[in-house]
């Protein structure tokens, strides 16, 4: 029974989290902590999405505009009105969650690849207008977060692996959340809703409010990982944090780590973000070009082998391991 | 517990419902019989919300249900099982009947123990931690059965929950339904299985081309010479009053 998490269990993801947390001892290199520390950015954003893609399986690939809302609500905020990002964050977060409100009411009632493409249409509506609108936004320029003091209170650290411990402790907030909603009534709805969303309003539930519920609250994730990114890389620009790419990026880091399992999205970005890291940094010419070809041809492997991601390699492990015994005991 | 009033369904150009007018009391086993395409299924997709009449009024239990999305009927008291089985093919057993449960239910735990219960009733106990997709025709459709029970209705619409069963089956489905009743649900019963239907029901309507064309007791409309012409046929109607 899968009711109660055994005591077990438990302790190993409180080990796990303690491990995620000490990492900065381990005395890594500059490098590789400022990659750790992106790794765990992108592991909150895509966690906001696994909640409604995955969970549910409405794929948007429209999820930039919440980690830009956040990027840029707190960025605005904090170069314009000197406001704290612990402040602008949260702000951002609830702008996101209204958008995602707005968003919803207008593509819940389509589906499959309709309710894709609108809202990735959508999300090339924000970039547009976030470029237009210069005199606030800083337009296609966009906005440097200037350094005033190397201070907690506002957020600032000279170096991006200063940051590392405030993301790794978002990543735990992130994924306990995803985690309570799975086994939540919320979750065992939404995973109706994907199956067969007939059905589940034949069960009596709210199939609306449920998606409703899970796109605001993967708002909010995805928003706080955008302020924390402006915040490390002191700067937002529309190509950065609301792009296409980003979208498609933080849809496929859940998509491959599995998106149906709350430690999808860590998996997916843990593998995938170092990688796309060294992919950039094996500079240009064949080597750059093969590195994109690798990559895409692993996505691709990945993808065909396992449609449930590495998730679901582990599970069909798990279902491995249980059978054997029972083989074994039989004549 | 029901009245449907005027009830008609087009879609573009071709009418499914054409004025469709009954009403069943609490506690009946209503059969509802018609030939293929006679509207029987869209009649229940209308009656749970899943698609819209265009005109007409359903009033289940003193109150206008034709405006409500299927999720407000459902907790009013009204839902149905497919004929198209539409189980969670992803999730196991229980937590489909659990996700019924939890219309109701104060917590996870509760409705894993309403789910259990109802699992028990259909006949699925020692199925619980399978996967849905992988129980057989005739349990999926057991289990669209216990999950709709889950949601505590009072008036349950069954569409061809005996197609493929054996004889033997069929008569513990009989009982089932029957000990449900005995429970106060009220049922809605779509069937093809004429004999089944006829130990079952205490009233038939027969829907043909989007109105009914007869209704009364089993006997009394499997003698009703217009729906052993549009349905039953000659020979077999005379084998099944014999």
């Amino acid at each position: 029974m899968r009711t109660e998490a055994p005591w077990g269990r438990r302790t190993l993801l409180a080990i796990g989290a303690l491990a995620l947390l000490c990492v900065p001892l381990l005395h890594l290199s500059d490098y590789t902590m400022r990659v750790a520390t992106m790794t765990c950015v992108y592991v909150v954003a895509a966690a906001g999405w696994t909640l409604i893609g995955g969970y549910a399986n409405q794929i948007t690939l429209g999820q930039a505009t919440m980690f830009g809302i956040g990027a840029y609500v707190s960025t605005m905020l904090f170069v314009h009105f000197h406001v704290s990002p612990w402040i602008g964050g949260p702000l951002g977060a609830m702008a996101a969650a209204l958008a995602a409100a707005v968003i919803g009411l207008l593509v819940f009632r389509l589906w499959g690849a309709y309710f894709a493409l609108v809202t990735l249409a959508l999300a090339e509506m924000v970039r547009i207008l976030v470029e237009y609108a210069q005199p606030i936004t800083g337009g296609p320029q966009g906005i440097s977060v200037p350094f005033v003091r190397n201070s907690l209170w506002l957020l600032q650290f000279p170096e991006a692996k200063d940051y590392y411990e405030i993301a790794a402790l978002l990543v735990i907030l992130a994924l306990a959340l995803a985690r309570a909603v799975q086994s939540s009534p919320l979750g065992y709805r939404l995973r109706a809703i994907r199956d067969d969303e007939v059905a589940a309003k034949l069960a009596g539930i709210n199939v609306f409010r449920t998606k409703m519920i899970a796109f605001m609250l993967g708002a909010v994730l995805t928003a706080l990982a955008g302020t924390l990114y402006a915040q490390i890389t002191g700067f937002v620009d529309p190509d950065s944090v609301l792009s296409i790419t980003l979208s498609v990026q933080l849809a496929l880091y859940a998509i491959i780590g599995g998106a149906q399992v709350w430690w999808g999205p860590l998996a997916g970005a843990a593998l995938l973000v170092p990688l796309g890291q060294a992919m950039t940094g094996s500079g240009s010419g064949a080597g750059a070009g093969l590195a994109k070809i690798v990559y895409g041809l692993l996505l691709v492997a990945i993808v065909v082998i396992q449609p449930l991601g590495i998730a679901g390699f582990v599970k069909s492990l798990q279902r491995r391991k249980r059978a054997a015994p029972s083989e074994a005991i039989a004549p | 517990m029901i009245t449907v009033r005027g009830i008609a369904k087009h879609f573009g150009g071709l009418t499914v419902l054409r004025d469709v007018n009954f009403s069943v009391a609490a506690g009946e086993i209503v059969g509802l019989i018609g030939p293929n395409g006679a509207g029987k299924s869209t009649l229940f997709n209308i009656l749970c919300g899943i698609i819209r009449a265009n005109s007409g009024e359903i009033t289940f239990e003193g109150r206008r249900i034709e405006h409500l999305q299927p999720h407000r009927i459902c907790e009013s008291g009204l839902t149905k099982t497919s004929q198209i089985v539409r189980v969670f093919a992803g999730m196991s057993v229980v937590e489909n009947a659990l996700v019924g449960a939890l219309l109701h239910a104060r917590s996870v735990a509760q409705a894993r123990a309403e789910g259990l219960a109802a699992l028990k009733r259909v006949g699925l106990s020692g199925s619980e931690e399978r996967q849905a997709s992988d129980l057989a025709l005739v349990d999926r459709m057991r289990l669209e059965l216990a999950r709709a029970l889950c949601t505590r209705p009072r008036l349950l619409l069954v569409d061809e929950l005996m197609a493929g069963l054996n004889a033997a089956e069929v008569s513990a489905m009989l009982e089932l339904l029957q000990s449900l009743r005995d429970e106060g649900i009220t049922l809605i019963v779509i069937e093809h299985n004429m004999a089944a239907l006829m130990r079952l029901c205490d009233r038939v309507l027969a829907l043909d081309t989007g109105s009914i064309i007869a209704q009364g007791t089993p006997e009394g409309v499997s003698r009703d010479p217009r729906v052993i012409e549009s349905y039953l046929g000659e020979k077999f109607a005379r084998a099944l009053n014999s």
